[in-house]
């Protein structure tokens, strides 16, 4: 079966965007850093710093974000 | 030199008495002999402020900046400056953090606000949509709340800056507060935000950024991912941030209590026990953009009468400095719950620790009585008392207004009798005690550094022998006749040693890197060859000191234009005057002799004029700058 990449532990997730950053470098023909043209979305709950994460339906699983998160939210199955 | 990649190249300037908006090209010459962030900030500053100005004037600025590496991948390139002029003094302000990095994917290297609204107002910043949107009904509000109206009335992807109470009130030491943790803290910037009618800024960016050299970005990049997860102390450093230091700063005597009179040992960890605050304190970890080291934290008080309390901090040593040692107020809870509170005012942590301090000294000795403060016992280790003198400094109540003047003001409040116990330098106040060792360069930077404290945080923070220290300035380059300069048998000179790791720490600085520890680990020449493959402008490490050199000149010009002499670069008296007892030994006062004499060195070592301080005039002219 394909590898998919998921969120795994949401609790250790630091909002650095790393994950967002990588995405959108390693998948856009330009690479360029973007946080809004990424698969890839953290968002900060409202009142507080702490993170949701969440992957686009464009996503193609490619793991990259994977390898950048030095926290260990995101795992590939 | 074409700017191909790091660099927006724009710049957005903001009038708001004229609530008009413009976008100018970065000038290339800037780029050249500044590089980004808070040197090209305090070059525009130069430019722009005319000398003498009030601080509270129109004409002041607040000028943002982003440096080149901000907005990518590169670990620990988060870090964005504010540079105006101080609140405090006169004098060139700046302060940092890690989280205003949205700037450049709105598409901007630098944002400037000058001028006055005529009622208070937020900006709210979509790339080139620059809205001034009313804020008569966030005004007076605190800094959490207000962040919560704004991003209702944005939306949740924004980032938020604004000012609290403290800040509407012109409170010297004000300060912005993004995303309700990251401070833009020193030198009272969010004074000046106040001044200008201006609540604070949304700012979302959809743009983005490239770099010139992709293969060889990528090879750079790999390797300083590949050094952090080689860094023993990765997960401490996340674990417990700043704190991490706490044990071995606290055995050396370098936190002071009671406004420099005592000093903790490790007796510190009994009250703020690092386990507890793992357990019971703290909830998780929280980045700046673009780190995977992650030493801030969010907060969620489990028990005792504040449980519930949640918060994020990013610096929790200044948490237990500014409130546990300089005021001895002990346990966990009672000192979040004063951070919480100086957050939610708007006040920079330390700075109201050495305020809060200075005056429950004067209470102590009878300099101040029950009737000059409001009813206030100001007992010692009270929390209480903490909080409600940061609520009454915020809104200028009472004993709460003459402090909100800062240390500077303070003499025509208190008189001089008050004045001799002010431990501040250019009206910061003093956060390591330089008579239990002076050889820090952090803990001498803070007479030397222009703006008053800076974090000139280095290998010789702990004691070092003179073979660690040639084996640094080795490490970052430096020529043998700088090293023989520095070290000698015996030990080595901290003022001219200082002058190099400022250098260091500003090429990161600049760059818009993390100056923390765990990044100056990196093999320094790194940074050129990053800065080479996203800009695709050639440099070497000694071009970036160079630019590094221009920045600390340019610095010192701003504030010789304002009248600064070698006066402003000195100890507060008590540090010549009083020993100090640590562990039970007894350490004496500095020699004004010994002081003055390293004071010259540091002048000397810079390039500047041993009495005066005064960086040569072409040195000067040739990057641009006419005194
Ligand atoms: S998922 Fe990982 S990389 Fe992404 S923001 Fe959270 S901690 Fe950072
Ligand atoms: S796995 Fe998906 S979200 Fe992660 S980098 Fe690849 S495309 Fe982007
Ligand atoms: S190490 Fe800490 S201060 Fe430095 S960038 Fe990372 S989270 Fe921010």
């Amino acid at each position: 079966m394909a590898k998919r990449v998921k969120v795994a532990n949401i609790e250790n997730c630091s909002g650095c965007q790393i994950c967002a950053l990588v995405c959108s470098f390693f998948t856009s023909d330009e690479k360029r850093f973007s946080l809004s043209q990424t698969w890839i979305k953290v968002s900060r709950q409202k009142s507080e710093n702490r993170f949701q994460v969440e992957l686009l339906p464009q996503c193609t699983h490619c793991g990259l974000c994977v390898k950048y998160c030095y926290y260990g939210v995101l795992t590939t199955s | 030199m074409e700017l191909a990649g790091g660099y927006t190249g724009q710049i957005l300037k903001i009038n708001l008495t004229e609530r008009t908006v413009r976008t100018d090209p970065l000038p290339k010459e800037l780029v050249k002999n500044f590089l980004g962030g808070a040197g090209i900030n305090t070059a525009l500053a130069y430019e722009l402020l005319s000398p003498g100005d009030d601080p509270f004037s129109p004409e002041n600025h607040l000028i943002f900046g982003a440096g080149p590496m901000v907005g990518t991948m590169v670990p620990g390139a988060g870090k964005c400056n504010l540079t105006g002029r101080s609140a405090n003094k006169r004098f060139i302000g700046t302060s940092g953090h890690g989280l205003f990095g949205m700037l450049k994917f709105a598409g901007y290297d630098h944002l400037i606000i000058t001028g006055k609204s005529d009622s208070p107002i937020y900006l709210k910043i979509e790339d080139d949509k620059v809205s001034f949107c009313p804020a008569d009904h966030i005004w007076g509000k605190d800094v959490f709340d207000s962040t919560d109206i704004i991003l209702e009335e944005t939306n949740d992807d924004f980032h938020v800056t604004c000012i609290g109470p403290a800040g509407e009130n012109l409170v010297r030491d004000a300060g912005l507060i993004t995303n309700k943790y990251a401070a833009f803290a020193r030198t009272g910037m969010g004074a000046v935000m106040g001044s200008k009618n201006l609540k604070g800024i949304a700012i979302l960016g959809s743009r983005s950024l490239g770099v010139a050299d992709r293969l060889k970005f990528l090879k750079v990049v790999k390797q300083l991912y590949r050094g952090l997860s080689a860094h023993p102390n990765l997960l401490d450093w996340r674990k417990f941030g700043t704190l991490i230091s706490l044990e071995t700063f606290a055995k050396m005597g370098v936190y002071a209590t009671k406004n420099y009179q005592s000093a903790i040992d490790e007796e510190l960890l009994n009250i703020f026990p690092l386990d507890r605050f793992v357990s019971e304190v703290k909830e998780g970890d929280v980045a700046c953009l673009s780190c995977p080291v992650g030493c801030k934290h969010h907060l969620r008080l489990k028990k005792g009468k504040f449980a519930g309390t949640s918060l994020s901090v990013s610096c929790m040593n200044s948490v237990i400095q500014s409130f546990g040692t300089f005021c001895l107020v002990e346990g966990w809870e009672e000192v979040v719950k004063c951070a919480e509170t100086a957050a939610r005012m708007g006040l920079d942590f330390m700075s109201l620790g050495n305020l809060v301090s200075f005056v429950m000294e004067l209470y102590q000795r009878g300099v101040l009585t029950k009737d000059q403060t409001d009813g206030l016992e100001l007992k010692w280790g009270d929390g209480e008392v903490v909080r409600e003198l940061a609520r009454k400094i915020a809104f200028r109540e009472g004993i709460g207004d003459i402090l909100a003047d800062g240390f500077l003001g303070l003499p025509a409040r208190l008189g001089d009798q008050a004045n001799k116990y002010a431990m501040q330098a250019k009206g910061l106040g003093i956060i390591y005690d330089p008579r239990v060792r002076l050889t820090s360069t952090e803990i001498f930077s803070q007479f030397t550094n222009v703006r008053g404290h800076s974090s000139n945080v280095s290998i010789a923070m702990v004691p070092r022998t003179p073979d660690q220290i040639r084996r640094y300035c080795t490490r970052i380059g430096l020529p043998d006749e700088a090293i023989s300069r520095i070290v000698g048998e015996e030990g080595y000179n901290v003022a001219r040693l200082s002058k190099w790791t400022e250098d260091v720490t500003s090429v990161m600085e600049l760059l818009g890197i993390c100056q923390f520890p765990i990044y100056q680990r990196m093999p320094f020449k790194i940074w050129a060859e990053l800065y080479t493959a996203v800009t695709g402008i050639e440099v070497t490490t000694n071009d970036l000191i160079k630019i590094s050199e221009n920045f600390w000149d340019l610095k010192r010009a701003f504030n010789l234009r304002e009248g600064a002499t070698r006066n402003d670069d000195t100890c507060p008296e008590r540090f010549f005057t009083e020993s100090i007892s640590v562990k039970g030994e007894d350490l004496p006062p500095l020699k004004r002799e010994y002081f003055s004499e390293l004071l010259s060195d540091y002048y000397d070592e810079r390039g500047w004029d041993r009495t005066t301080g005064k960086p040569p005039k072409e040195k000067l002219e040739r990057i641009g700058i006419r005194l």
